[in-house]
């Protein structure tokens, strides 16, 4: 897997990846209150990573 | 670690073009898709986002002015039809601050776009050396106004306990903020020296005090009185730069206080042209900023004239390490600001700039009028002690750095002059 600069992810950047691809998921999901608003809050932020760091960059309306 | 995101901000230039592009094909495809407006600027320029193959295609995507963005909201009330996202979606309604006296523009923001914020905050907290076991304190008012919120937001994620000073006078401020132990303060430039004459007025020892760093933001900040500034603080100012339009800051000064500030480059794209005929100018030139920014989802910003002048140089002139580019000076003032006397530009941070070579110069105005028989006359009013000399010496340094122009120095009481907390507005245009 490469980032946005055509680098090869490291490790701990392959396993940050993995969370955000998992929050995305889960926000699909019909989760109850409590459940979907924590999830959104993560998503906000996960996205700061994984966009900061250069291994993603999707807009989102979070 | 003196960077906060090390990958990207030591990133070679040829890898940082390819970030960027990557981030404005996404943007750009993202407007597209959701927000009217862009569908409409597109077609009628006839681009579309596939057509972002290399760095020049940048200039395929049209300009947006801020009275496009206005007549977009009047058309579209409240919001405008540049929104991106269903306002259900959103989070936090703000707005510009009506500084320039036009209607103010109402921008909304998602939890995402927040999140942005605070990042690109941390990029300036982190590089001038602020770090978790510093106390902040924000001397701002907490209002509509988006001012200081993304920076309140960014100290929290970066560690650093947060004092919020919102709805107190400046001299509960300045007790609040001795008293807590702040090492770091921030407000705009002018109020930090008001929040300075006022601690001398109650006899309050700022310079005593645990502050060690000044966080400046909001208006330009002319050398002089970032020297006045840190003299009255004994503290160290850190400018930086932001606006409404894109919801964060563009700009950071580092710890190695090169005489500029670095853009954030991994986070946006700032093109600087000639104000008149919009073609790029080269380094070292001053021009108008033109910004695209990758992280706002509900009001994505692509090549929006700002009506800052700038002057970019290369990131090398700084000693840092870091690959971004930086404005040499930080925002020098605004393409709208210049004031044309007798033939004769004035620009109030020029003026600023002198004024505050005058030590004992507290606050001042500039007024602007029309004679009787019709002629253009320059004021500057000063709340200054009694001092014979003053009053010409300054008269002569700003005629000597303004062609010669002819300028009326007025004294008046102490405490006589408007007072500002957050954007100063120091210019008075009552010319006929």
């Amino acid at each position: 897997m490469r980032d946005l600069m055509g680098n090869e992810l490291t490790p701990h950047e392959i396993r940050l990846l993995a969370v955000h691809r998992e929050l995305v998921a889960l926000a699909g999901e019909p989760l109850a209150p409590v459940a979907a608003a924590g999830v959104r809050a993560a998503l906000a932020q996960i996205a700061q990573v994984t966009g900061s760091l250069g291994l993603v960059h999707e807009p989102r309306d979070l | 670690m003196p960077y906060w995101n090390p990958k990207t901000e030591t990133l070679s230039r040829d890898r940082l073009r390819a970030l960027q592009l990557s981030k404005l094909r996404s943007v750009a495809t993202w407007a597209q898709a959701r927000s009217p407006f862009y569908r409409r600027s597109f077609a009628a320029a006839g681009f579309a986002p596939e057509q972002l193959r290399g760095w020049d295609d940048l200039r395929r995507i049209p300009l947006l002015t801020r009275d496009e963005w206005m007549a977009s909201q009047a058309q579209h009330p409240p919001y405008g039809d540049l929104l991106a996202v269903d306002p259900a979606r959103a989070s936090r309604l703000h707005t510009t601050s009506g500084t320039t006296g036009a209607d103010p523009l109402r921008a909304l923001d998602t939890r995402s776009d927040w999140a942005w914020a605070a990042e690109l905050w941390c990029y300036a907290i982190w590089g001038c050396g602020i770090r978790p076991g510093d106390i902040a304190y924000l001397a701002f008012g907490y209002g509509s106004f988006i001012g200081f919120w993304g920076l309140h937001y960014g100290f929290e994620k970066a560690g650093v306990l947060t004092i919020p000073g919102g709805a107190q006078n400046t001299e509960q401020r300045i007790r609040q903020l001795v008293a807590f132990g702040a090492t770091v303060v921030a407000s705009t430039p002018t109020y930090a020296l008001r929040l300075a004459q006022e601690a001398a007025r109650i006899g309050a020892d700022l310079r005593g005090s645990a502050v060690r760093t000044l966080i400046l933001s909001g208006e330009p900040c002319p050398p002089q009185t970032r020297a006045l500034i840190e003299d009255a603080w004994g503290a160290r100012t850190f400018d930086t730069a932001g606006m409404t339009e894109i919801g964060t800051i563009f700009l950071f000064e580092c710890a190695d206080r090169p005489g500029g500030g670095h853009v954030i480059e991994d986070h946006l794209i700032e093109e600087v042209a000639d104000p008149e005929t919009g073609d790029p100018v080269g380094y070292g030139e001053l021009g108008e900023r033109i910004v695209t920014s990758f992280g706002r989802s509900a009001v994505p910003l692509l090549r929006y004239r700002t009506a800052d002048l700038v002057r970019k140089v290369p990131a090398g002139t700084c000693s840092c390490g870091r690959t971004f580019d930086l404005y040499e000076g930080g925002v020098l003032g605004r393409t709208d600001d210049m004031k044309l006397v007798r033939g004769t530009n004035v620009y109030p941070r020029a003026v600023e700039g002198i004024v505050r070579e005058f030590a004992s110069v507290g606050e001042f105005q500039i007024r602007l009028f029309t004679t009787p028989d019709l002629r253009d006359e320059i004021t500057v009013r000063i709340e200054a002690p009694e001092d014979p000399d003053l009053l010409g010496d300054l008269r002569r340094r700003l005629a000597a750095a303004h062609e010669g122009l002819r300028f009326q120095i007025e004294r008046v009481p102490g405490g006589s002059l408007p007072r500002f907390e957050l954007k100063a507005r120091r210019v008075v245009d009552a010319r006929a």
